[in-house]
């Protein structure tokens, strides 16, 4: 297990109260593995990522959970420890719109080299450059460019170039592919593939996009205001989705037959003002009484495959 | 793939071209710039200490307008001054036990105006001993005055009030008159000098035409780096008058330009430094530390900038570079809460939040990802606080703090007030300095505003 969060917890304090952004999430990504999350505009994906990599700041707050990185937790680290050995070398991200993840004032070439001088990288820092670049099919002489010079998917795979300068084992993408047209979102998503084919790299690839995603991932977590809804291996779940949320997610993906686009009643919760019970019953087609009072939690249902559901 | 091409980067000054108002502000940067290298270069690096002291400058009118308007209003008498350099001749004698050495200078003057000058002075400077001095006064219609100097000394001014100047002239106006004189007004000697021959000769109009002036100075002993100055003082002076000293108002602006120039940069630099650090590291901190941040910059914003320096100026030993500190430990404030503002908008993009995820050190972030940022929004802001430095500087010197050994506007303007020139009518000492004031600031007002026109936009636009 390269990445084990456990019960992790991230608040954020604003006027109207505590924004609980993430309430006691697990999580695991196995070495070589794509995990995918999915679930739908704020509820805490990238939060996820973000406090994963210990990008939380005020007002938001990490109060509980464990991550543990090959099994060190690295949330008890020091800044300064867990910036010289886990950021970028051990952990790297591509974030939500990495297009605009370069500076716009130095070039391609100067950001990668700059990554790689601060972690003491030793060699030749041009042809790693190059490497890098030809690495994720772009043409090296991209490395000469401003990043206002290039196209948006040519500055997504020079940023997985920079993700990718420290040789990471684990990288989390946080929607790649968000604002990229078709063609270049399967490209990119082949692109993955191949690193974790050829690099043996682990991927925590979030995204909202479950068609996207059932191309790629091993594994899947569907996460639901800030808590697991469901999980399980991504044939299990496409096949058979069990929380009535997933089987909502599932049916609002269009297909070429479908007239009229399947959605899920309602809106998520406000985080701030959570209801008791099931965070889904408002929205939900099969809610019980039970639903509106006690919580439920994952429980193993059918082979790996793990829901949060009084039906089950 | 796109083939490599010329990375073309707009040039800020060719942009500045583009605008009228900058083009202006550049031409007078450039007329203040060859000013201030006039000035440093060409007077003489004793002015400011001779600058206060009221015996350097006897030989100029007092509170008198300028030459071209004097001109103007067909009453001008100007001021002549007649060196006697070039023109010694020696004559020596042999008298038995001792020598006579006698030098003589001859000159001639052309007085067109129908005013008397203010008066007459006469100085010579020698090394050695002089037993006498003689002036022989040629008027245009025949006569002449002679004023005899007993034991001249080196460097000292006779004018028309002097014993000698009054005993030639009553040795005249007897002869003219047939009447003696006990004493003689200077404006009588005067009279005398310049009037019509004559019984009259003391209310008389002026004699207009060629005048003949020589000089014999008579020692027993060869007179060394002999130099001799006859100056006719007339009503104008110059191209921006004298003070109440007869201090030419022009060469005090043209003086006091350079420090004006140099409190006015370095103001604005080492506050624009100051505010772009902390301003910036403010926004970029965030959280509780911009907070506390912010509320020094707020409470340095709000002390009253100048009863705050008059007490501060009062406790240190005031020189340019302290000066500079105390004004720009008020005016930082300004450019700390732009600065804040655009690092703010910054740290919101993408970029800072990948930058910290590379493990790229704060520090390392704060200067090569904010700083060339920040930078261009303040080129602008630095031009615009030249002449608030310039301004601030000189209201401070007109309330008498300034550093002792520097000529300033602000002084000028002080004297000004204290000797009353608006009330007396006298324009020029107020006018002129008031001018250069704004003059020094328009073309930094100019530039800074067609430098903002070209830089902001592009930071809007990000």
């Amino acid at each position: 297990m390269i990445l084990s969060v456990r019960d992790l917890r991230v608040y954020f304090s604003s006027p109207r109260g505590q924004v609980k952004a993430l309430d006691g999430v697990d999580l695991d990504v196995d070495r070589r593995e794509i995990v995918g999350l999915a679930g739908e505009s704020g509820c805490g994906k990238s939060t996820l990522a973000l406090a994963i990599s210990r990008l939380i700041f005020p007002p938001g707050k990490i109060t509980g959970g464990k991550v543990s990185f090959d099994g060190r937790d690295v949330l008890s680290l020091s800044e300064e420890e867990f910036r010289r050995e886990y950021r970028w070398k051990k952990i790297a991200m591509v974030f939500q719109g990495s297009m605009n993840g370069f500076t716009p004032v130095f070039t391609i070439g100067y950001q990668i080299n700059e990554v790689l001088q601060i972690h003491g990288f030793e060699g030749d820092l041009q042809a790693r450059v190059s490497e890098l670049l030809r690495m994720v099919d772009l043409d090296p002489e991209i490395a000469i460019r401003y990043p206002h010079e290039l196209s948006g998917g040519q500055k997504q795979r020079a940023f997985i170039a920079m993700a990718l300068a420290l040789d990471p084992p684990f990288l989390i993408a946080d929607e790649p592919t968000t604002a990229l047209d078709v063609v270049t979102q399967v490209s990119i998503m082949n692109l993955l593939k191949r690193l974790r084919k050829e690099n043996g790299i682990a991927i925590l690839l979030i995204t909202h996009d479950l068609a996207l995603l059932s191309e790629v991932v091993d594994r899947m977590y569907i996460l639901y205001a800030g808590r697991m809804a469901e999980t399980g291996t991504a044939e299990e779940i496409f096949r058979e989705p069990m929380h009535p949320y997933t089987k909502g997610l599932i049916a609002s993906i269009p297909t070429l037959q479908s007239t009229k686009i399947a959605g899920i009643e309602g809106f998520m919760p406000d985080l701030a003002n959570l209801p008791p019970g099931c965070k889904f019953y408002p929205r939900c087609p099969y809610v019980m009484d039970v639903c509106k009072i006690n919580e439920p939690e994952l429980r193993n249902v059918k082979g790996d495959q793990r829901v949060a559901c009084w039906l089950y | 793939m796109t083939s490599p091409q010329k990375n073309k980067r707009p040039s800020v000054l060719r942009e500045l071209a583009k605008s009228k108002s900058g083009l202006v502000g550049v031409g007078l940067l450039i007329l203040i710039a060859g000013l201030a290298i006039y000035s440093i270069m060409g007077l003489p690096s004793s002015l400011p200490l001779s600058w206060n002291n009221g015996d350097a400058w006897v030989l100029n009118p007092i509170n008198v307008p300028p030459v071209w308007f004097a001109e103007l209003q067909s009453n001008y008498a100007p001021t002549l001054n007649i060196n006697l350099n070039s023109a010694w001749k020696l004559q020596a004698y042999s008298a038995g036990t001792y020598d006579i050495y006698v030098y003589s200078s001859s000159v001639n003057f052309t007085w067109n105006s129908n005013i008397y000058p203010q008066n007459v002075a006469f100085k010579a400077s020698f090394e050695g001993q002089a037993a006498s001095a003689s002036i022989t006064w040629m008027k245009p219609q025949g006569g002449s005055i002679v004023v005899s100097i007993t034991q001249p000394n080196s460097n000292q001014i006779y004018e028309a009030q002097n014993s000698y100047f009054i005993a030639g002239a009553q040795a005249y106006v007897t002869n003219q008159t047939g009447k003696y004189f006990a004493t003689l007004t200077k404006p009588q000697v005067i009279s005398t000098l310049f009037g019509r021959n004559g019984p009259n000769i003391l209310n008389s109009t002026v004699s207009e035409g060629k005048y003949s002036v020589l000089v014999q100075i008579v020692s027993n002993v060869p007179l060394k780096s002999l130099s001799g100055l006859l100056v006719v003082i007339g009503n104008a002076y110059g191209y921006m008058g004298t003070d109440y000293q007869g201090k030419p108002v022009d060469l005090g602006l043209l003086a006091g330009l350079p420090n004006a120039l140099e409190v006015g940069f370095l103001v604005a630099i080492v506050s624009v430094v100051v505010g772009i650090i902390f301003g910036g590291l403010s926004g970029y901190l965030g959280a509780r530390k911009d907070g506390v941040m912010q509320w020094v910059t707020l409470v340095v914003l709000a002390l009253p900038a100048l009863p705050f320096l008059v007490v501060m100026s009062y406790t240190v030993r005031l020189n340019l570079i302290i000066e500079v500190l105390l004004i720009a430990a008020l005016t930082w404030p300004f450019y700390a809460i732009i600065s804040r503002t655009v690092a703010l908008s910054i740290k919101s993009q993408t970029f800072v939040e990948a930058d910290k995820a590379m493990g790229i050190p704060s520090y390392r972030v704060f200067f090569s990802h904010f700083m060339p940022r920040l930078v261009p929004v303040t080129v602008a802001y630095t031009v615009l606080g030249i002449p608030g430095g310039i301004l601030l500087a000189e209201t401070l010197a007109f309330l008498g703090i300034a550093p002792a050994n520097i000529i300033t506007w602000g002084r000028i303007l002080n004297d000004a007030f204290t000797n009353q020139a608006a009330v007396l009518g006298f324009w020029w000492w107020v006018v002129f300095p008031g001018l250069m004031i704004v003059l020094s600031a328009v073309p930094f007002v100019l530039i800074g505003f067609a430098l903002e026109r070209v830089i902001a936009p592009r930071v809007a636009a990000k």
